[in-house]
């Protein structure tokens, strides 16, 4: 294997890779632009230049492949000056609306105006003028005069969303980027283009100016919005979500997430929520009550009836725990070993991320012994649970239903065959159509509130972390994230309060139900259960919330292609870095 | 594949042994498009694309760079007048004026009938003959404006570029120099 | 208990003169100073009939400079409210047809709990948000003491003033 110095460092680097590769790998930070680990090497921004020894000029570290023995200084002086003169290049036509842009706090030419610049510049003439706020696409806009033509964006365009509309146009001094007039850059990976600009020259519709970087916290967590289970981080402000943006997972979803994802999961989170606990009183009006009453009101009618008539239906939206707790009251209490849950399958698998299947833990409920309505294959045998969700209520025998989440009752075929249903209980955290037809609604959190155990499909166990806190949530006191105004704010200003939400995991509304029903369970929280579910389900031998992490953690049976776990993160895009920072500076 | 015919394409795929990629004679199959249509339309850079086997947004991309191709539809007979140094000390812009004036149209316009349209250019390497003027690609050098006003008479009287009054003589390229 | 110092500590105290123990001249001498200053310039003022005109560098209140436009020169960058010491100041933004393209569509400060430091007018990169001459706050009810656009908005020509000087003392 090649040996490379870089900085008076001897590292072991493989033949082929280029400078900044081994650099970055060995946690040696070379500022870069252009570059990205999952793109083809442009090598025009210019920025990574390092002094190699033995040769005349400096090099650019992206495209130079390593040699046996080759000496790389990154801070020697000519190196030094060499990016300094490349920052000025770059900032020449640069408008400097940092107060403006979206960018600003997370913004590549930002901090590398602070760490490699010489802070001026000799450019006295006029700014090139471009246009701005164009769109290239519905989601994404684009402006002009930020844009430093790095390229990241069309090779990403060509390279991973493979629809190359993306151009430079007027290549010189007046370089722009245009979108082929008639396509539009319209396709369900679009957004990532807006993470790895370099600057804020690309924008999101969705998040535009609506908040800031800074005033942000950023919470590691799982997109609920298909069964790939991408890895994100979620962005706070005042107990709201503002946006999602993807967080590197090689085994998942790489640096990747999809636009139906980033824009479909978090607005139910925000809105449409319901207040609290609702039951039906003797006019069948729904009224607020608690969960303890309405738990009593659930068990008090779930003992009235048999076995047979009573439908337990679990979620493929929830995580694996609260699952595992209502199939635990089904075998504690009705003697059933199975209870189904109903899938949501729409469209086709594309071709990166987004699955046919849009619940994000279909295999995981499946794994601790719920059964797909009638769609997994991997269903072990058992008469009742063959038979279809709607076959069940169709043969008229179901006279109750207990529902851990979901709105399935959009679907109107279903919705008939409730008629004959007398007693409907449904956890549920947003206003639907479920949740108007439910004798009793336990307020449940949403995805975001809580944390959990997803499995995707491909079986890689990973964990959602709350990152927004509802009513039963102290910031501080449950170790989540803060940003500036959570951490300094006080109760008495009116935007560092936020929207706290009476809500809480559905598995505390199982355990409410089955403790009126003369059970003793006692659960603290929900990774206690997940503990439980560790002794009793093979598939997950062996794991803790702390061994799943961050990168999750492979299921130990095979189901699907499972690989095996690479705990190597090694590139980190700017806003991971500003965190970091800004927890220095606050 | 509607604009290109069966021989043109044979013809174009001759070019294939003079190239590495078909990717690199995107030039030589862009003039051909240009001398068919007059400028180069959407149809056009599809059709380039197809040919050359890369995204019509990389023909987008070169077709905006080289000012030489028009993304808009320009006059029959494209006059340009040169305004670079030698032209410019020879009265280039006075004539460039002039044909403005002349024609009724600005710089990279067209005249309604589609018959002239107006372009400043850089050097055309006649600068021997400053000030120049070419209609498409026939040169105009030692050009007044007087003279040159003819010339744009003759165009709309015949409807052809008549042939110039003086043609620089090229000196004769000694063996050592072919070599 | 009673502290001893060294006015009540007879070892330390200093014994008094005659003189001093006669007490009517210190009187008399006292009563000059008085009468002295009877024949000087006021410096009281008849507070609110008569009031203080602030020069250019006092901090009154913080506002929002209004173009002659009437829009706000405020692009909503939210430096002001990062800066702000004791989390006074709240900015929301949101997208506009003009030229700067972003606005504040909220933009409070607390006047409780502003302490009239000056930041956000040091930070403000657009020269947005000033200290104006103001400095009679006063509130019946705490609500009333959080100041929105409505309030916080002074055309450009009134703070003209504090603006010139902003301008010398930059550079």
């Amino acid at each position: 294997m090649p040996k490379i110095t870089i900085d008076g460092r001897e590292l072991e680097a493989q033949a082929g890779q280029t400078i900044i590769q081994v650099a970055t790998e060995n946690g040696i930070d070379i500022p870069h632009f252009c570059w990205h680990p999952a793109l083809t090497v442009a090598g025009n921004c210019r920025m990574c230049l390092v002094e190699v020894e033995k040769t005349p000029k400096l090099q650019i570290a992206c495209a130079t492949p390593i040699a046996d023995g080759m000496v790389v200084k990154t801070l020697s002086e000519p190196a030094v000056t060499g990016r300094e003169d490349v920052m000025e290049f770059l900032l020449i036509n640069h408008p400097l609306d940092c107060p403006i842009c979206d960018e600003a706090g997370q913004c590549k030419l930002q901090d590398y105006a602070f760490e490699h610049s010489r802070g001026e510049s000799r450019f006295v003439e006029e700014k090139n003028h471009k246009d701005k706020r164009v769109p290239l696409g519905p989601q994404v806009l684009f402006d002009g005069e930020r844009c430093i033509s790095c390229s990241r964006c069309i090779r990403f365009a060509t390279e991973i969303a493979e629809q190359p509309v993306l151009t430079f146009v007027h290549r010189g001094d007046h370089v722009t980027i245009v979108a082929d007039p008639d396509m539009g850059f319209d396709n369900n990976m679009s957004m990532n283009v807006i993470d790895i600009c370099p600057v804020g020259a690309l924008t999101s519709r969705d998040f535009r100016f609506k908040a800031r970087v800074w005033d942000m916290s950023f919470t590691d967590s799982i997109c609920p919005g298909c069964s790939r289970g991408c890895n994100i981080r979620v962005g706070i402000r005042n107990n709201e979500i503002e946006r999602l943006e993807p967080r590197n997972n090689p085994n998942v979803n790489g640096y990747w997430m999809c636009d139906h994802g980033r824009l479909s999961t978090y607005p139910p989170v925000n809105e449409a929520r319901i207040e609290g606990p609702l039951m039906k009183d003797a006019k069948g009006i729904q009224q607020h009550t608690d969960n303890d009453a309405a738990a009593r009101k659930v068990a008090e009618e779930l003992s009235k009836y048999s076995k047979d008539e009573v439908l337990l239906l679990g979620s493929a939206r929830l995580p694996v725990e609260d699952n595992y707790a209502l199939l635990k009251l089904a075998k504690e209490k009705f003697g059933k070993q199975h209870i189904p849950f109903i899938t949501h399958i729409e469209g086709q698998d594309e071709r990166l991320l987004l699955r046919a299947d849009k619940t994000p833990n279909a295999l995981g409920a499946t794994l601790v012994g719920c059964v797909a309505d009638g769609h997994y294959q991997h269903v072990h045998g058992e008469n009742e649970a063959k038979k279809t969700v709607l076959e069940l209520l169709r043969s008229r025998k179901i006279k109750v239903v207990f529902s851990i989440a979901g709105d399935f009752l959009k679907d109107p075929q279903l919705l008939e065959a409730f008629e004959d249903v007398e007693f409907f209980a449904t956890c549920s955290s947003n206003d639907t159509v479920t949740c108007r037809r439910a004798d009793v609604v336990f307020s449940t959190s949403a995805w975001a509130e809580r944390d959990g155990v997803f499995v995707n499909f491909e079986g890689w166990v990973q964990q959602l972390r709350p990152a927004v806190a509802t009513k039963y949530f102290m910031r501080g006191i449950d170790h989540m994230h803060m940003s500036r105004l959570d951490r300094f704010g006080s109760p008495f200003d009116k935007w560092a309060r936020g929207n706290k939400r009476n809500a809480r995991e559905a598995w505390r509304m199982v355990e409410l139900v089955a403790n009126n029903m003369g059970a003793r369970w006692k659960y603290l929280h929900t990774e206690d259960l997940f503990d439980e579910i560790v002794k009793m389900v093979p598939d997950f031998k062996g794991m803790s919330y702390d061994s799943i992490g961050r990168l999750g953690q492979p299921i130990a049976t095979k189901h699907g292609e499972v690989k095996e776990p690479i705990y190597k993160e090694v590139y980190q895009e700017s806003t991971e870095r500003i965190e970091s920072v800004g927890s220095v500076i606050l | 594949m509607a604009i290109f015919s069966d021989a043109e394409l044979q013809e174009i795929s001759e070019l294939q042994k003079r190239y590495p990629s078909p990717a690199a004679y995107l030039l030589p199959v862009l003039w051909r498009l240009q001398d068919k249509r007059g400028w180069l339309d959407d149809e056009a850079m599809e059709e380039a694309a197809a040919v050359c086997q890369v995204p019509k947004s990389h023909v987008r991309g070169v077709v905006s760079f080289y000012t030489m191709f028009f993304e808009k539809p320009m006059g029959k007979f494209h006059v340009q007048v040169c305004t670079n140094v030698s032209c410019m000390l020879c009265g280039g812009e006075e004539l460039l004026a002039d044909m403005k004036q002349r024609l009724g149209v600005q710089n990279m316009e067209r005249t309604p009938d589609g018959m002239f349209s107006i372009e400043e250019v850089e050097c055309m390497g006649a600068c021997g003959g400053a000030p120049m003027m070419a209609i498409n690609e026939t040169f105009f050098e030692k050009i007044s404006t007087q003279e040159a006003n003819e010339v744009i008479d003759q165009v709309v009287a015949n409807g052809n570029i008549p042939t110039p009054k003086f043609v620089q003589q090229m000196p004769e390229l000694s063996e050592a120099a072919n070599k | 208990m009673q502290y001893r110092t060294k006015y009540n500590n007879p070892s330390v105290a200093r014994k008094l003169t005659l003189w001093e123990k006669l007490y009517i001249p210190e009187v008399i001498r006292g009563m000059i100073t008085t009468f002295k200053h009877l024949f000087r310039p006021k410096f009281t003022r008849q507070y609110p009939e008569e009031r203080w005109d602030a020069p250019a560098s006092f901090r009154g209140r913080p506002v929002l400079v209004m173009e002659d436009n009437g829009v706000e020169r405020c692009v909503a960058c939210g430096l002001c409210s990062r800066v702000c010491p004791p989390l006074a100041i709240e900015v929301r933004a949101s997208e506009t047809e003009l030229l700067k393209e972003r606005y504040p569509v909220v933009f409070e400060i607390n006047m409780l709990r502003c302490i009239f430091c000056g930041y956000c007018e040091e930070v403000c990169p657009e020269e947005a948000i000033i200290m104006s001459k103001e400095y009679e706050l006063s509130f019946r009810d705490p609500s009333e003491g959080i100041f929105g656009k409505d309030k916080l908005l002074v055309p450009k020509a009134e703070l003209q003033e504090r603006l010139d000087y902003l301008a010398k003392m930059r550079n």
